[in-house]
């Protein structure tokens, strides 16, 4: 009989033992404090094996978000941070010295040897992951592959920030990933090859009559190359010539980008900061909160097992007691630290409209911007189309007169 | 640097220190497409060379490039020869480019038929008056093909010209502004991200174009429309920097900075100190 009263007061104490041991307990991130560098190829590559790449804009992932994430994440910021993380990393690349030219792409019009797309899965100013696709002009694709990182606060010290962005080690983990791929799986062979397909391509788009012979696609839709025109055609001269101001045209679209970015940067980075700390408090909180509803929940239960059990004495049923109150007053404490979540999550969404008012009307004016260009210059191309296309004409009726 | 670094600078050279931006790199090699001038839009030289252009540039300085060589900032290169260089399938006569034999293949399969929409009445008086394939011209009887070839060229130079005009002129003014920009923070002089004419970009009538193409060709109008955002008024001397703001305070520090009265500014600012208590701890 002794035996059994010790048994459920002991179950009572085990109770409120374990509700401290969860409430008490906490979940722990991982947060990189380390900095991977930019790799430099440490051979010297002609200038003929560089190969171009073009970064897309980035798919802001909104069909991505979880659930838990939705209140807190603000779609327009996302769609923002979706042209801010490609130029990035074509800034990155570009700088890596691995490539050749590295533009952030207006549309996918024109034709790069290299292509990366990206989609924004999550960022929240402590952690950032994005999801890369990279393919090549044959329509080969090279890999697709997830980056995350979860960054400290030391990211946002200002004098890392005066040197990087906080996330720059996810821009450096791609570039290194893309060089590593390069020298692992494509040969010069390939990228002579790459270079002269994406050179069809374009030429293509402007006469695909004249270029369509070159190329044929194989069963899965690669590009292979049939023949070639001469080097000394003067048509492909004259496509060349036009390929250069689309490189033109596409530099200047750079240079909207770059407007974007220098006026997104500081009021975004303080977003990201504040962020930060917010969704930090956020999650502890939650996490909080649970732990006590999961503590409090087992300590009523136990506590009154033993406080309503028919064979327990005076103390048993004492302990039960005790242990429900206390498991009654965990309860009323996660209930406490769900409203304080909510005010958190307020100040997060609060904090996202501040930021959307501020670069919502940039991202319209960035968008606006390149598809008046884009639009005009499209349309002197549709010039340049029919000039080329009589030019075959009548050198074709030279040949003819000699 | 506004500009990815190098993205306007031709192809970089390997082996280029990382970190370092190649525009300003004099080892940087890059290749050269056609040697247009365009510094005053006017006098693009038609052709293509290829090739490395050694020394320094200052490809992508502020405001430096009216006079710059634009394939130095298109940086494109024939591809064709590194092909031939791989010595893969696909290797190529000299002349022919065939992959198989040395045979001339001339482009396409057929000959297209000239559309001729382009509207040639509307280039520069004096350079095709009329001349449509030589039918109509002056009425000195047709031309060769080698005479029409000849004016459909210079019909293809004039297109050149304007467009590179118009895009070196669009070029200098969007790095103007990220030069500004890169020098405004929040509410500063960057502020405004759009709706004002100045913002929006130039089509090729405005740059002045020769009627010919210029005058031919419609723009498209303005996506969505963009609305100025508000201004921002910096906060008084006495306002800290309000890291530790709660909601209330952000709003009301919010609706202080983007108020135009000052009146009404300064009334909200009060209330500002009063809710975050600034006035008491003075």
């Amino acid at each position: 009989m002794r035996t059994q009263y010790f048994k459920q007061f002991g179950i009572a104490m085990l109770a409120m033992i374990v509700a401290t041991f969860f409430s008490a307990c906490a979940t722990h991130t991982v947060k990189s404090t380390s900095y991977v560098p930019i790799v430099s190829d440490s051979q010297d590559v002609p200038e003929d094996l560089l190969l171009d790449v073009g970064v897309f804009t980035f798919d802001p992932g909104i069909d991505e978000i979880k659930r838990n994430e939705e209140e807190t994440t603000n779609h327009e910021i996302r769609i923002a941070e979706s042209r801010y993380a490609p130029y990035l990393t074509a800034e990155t690349l570009q700088r890596s010295g691995n490539w050749g030219i590295v533009r952030l792409m207006p549309n996918t019009f024109s034709p790069m040897d290299v292509l990366v797309n990206g989609i924004i899965l999550q960022s929240n100013g402590e952690s950032m992951s994005i999801r890369v696709d990279v393919s090549d002009a044959t329509g080969r694709a090279w890999y697709t592959k997830v980056y995350s990182e979860v960054i400290s606060q030391f990211s946002y010290d200002v004098t890392q920030r005066q040197q990087n962005d906080p996330f720059q080690v996810i821009y450096n983990n791609i570039a290194n990933d893309l060089l590593a791929y390069r020298q692992q799986n494509i040969t010069d062979a390939q990228i002579s090859e790459i270079r002269t397909i994406s050179e069809i391509l374009f030429a293509q788009r402007f006469s695909i009559e004249l270029f369509d012979e070159y190329l044929t696609q194989d069963r899965r839709g690669n590009y292979q190359i049939v023949s070639l025109p001469a080097d000394t055609d003067p048509l492909l001269d004259r496509v060349r010539d036009i390929r250069e101001r689309d490189f033109m045209f596409i530099d200047t679209v750079q240079d909207y980008y770059a407007t974007y970015v220098r006026q997104m940067r500081v009021p975004y980075d303080s977003w990201r900061e504040q962020s930060y700390f917010e969704t930090i408090e956020l999650r502890e909180i939650r996490d909080s909160a649970r732990r006590r509803f999961i503590a409090g929940t087992a300590a009523v239960v136990g506590g009154l097992a033993a406080a309503t059990s028919s064979n327990g004495n005076y103390v048993t049923q004492a302990g039960g007691a005790i242990a429900a109150g206390a498991g009654a007053y965990l309860i009323k404490s996660g209930f406490d630290k769900q409203a304080e979540a909510k005010l958190h999550q307020a100040t997060l969404e609060e904090l996202g409209q501040s930021l959307e008012n501020e670069i919502a009307p940039r991202v319209i004016n960035l968008e606006d911007r390149t598809i008046t260009l884009t639009g005009s210059v499209e349309e002197q191309y549709g010039q340049w189309r029919e000039i080329l296309a009589d030019l075959y004409a009548e050198e074709i009726g030279m040949v003819r007169e000699l | 640097m506004p500009a990815i670094p190098g993205a306007a600078q031709g192809r970089q050279q390997q082996g280029s220190s990382p970190g370092s931006s190649a525009s300003t790199n004099g080892s940087g090699s890059q290749s050269g497409g056609s040697n247009s001038t365009l510094g005053d839009g006017q006098n693009s030289v038609q052709g293509s060379q290829s090739g490395s252009q050694q020394g320094n540039s200052n490809q992508g300085n502020n405001g430096g490039n009216s006079g710059d060589n634009p394939s130095q900032n298109a940086g494109t290169q024939s591809r064709f020869p590194g092909y031939q260089q791989s010595g893969a399938n696909g290797s190529r006569d000299g002349s022919s480019g065939d992959l198989d034999s040395g045979a001339l293949r001339p482009f396409g399969n057929g000959l297209p038929a000239p559309s001729g929409d382009y509207s040639l009445d509307t280039l520069p008086s004096g350079i095709l008056s009329g001349a449509r394939s030589g039918k109509t011209s002056q009425g000195t009887g047709a031309m060769t093909a080698a005479e029409r070839a000849a004016v459909l060229d210079e019909r293809l130079r004039k297109g050149y010209e304007t467009f590179d005009g118009f895009i070196l002129s669009e070029r200098e003014r969007a790095q103007n502004e990220s030069n500004a920009a890169g020098s405004a923070g929040i509410g500063g002089a960057s502020g405004g991200g759009g709706g004002s004419p100045a913002d929006q970009p130039q089509t090729l009538e405005d740059a002045g174009a020769p009627a010919g193409v210029a005058q031919s060709m419609p723009t498209i109008s303005s996506g969505a429309p963009s609305s100025p955002p508000p201004e921002n008024f910096p906060p008084p001397e006495d306002i800290p920097g309000g890291r530790d703001d709660d909601v209330v305070a952000r709003q009301l520090r919010e609706a202080a900075t983007s108020e135009p009265d000052p009146v009404l500014r300064e009334a909200l600012w009060d209330e500002y100190r009063n809710y975050t208590g600034i006035g008491e701890d003075q």
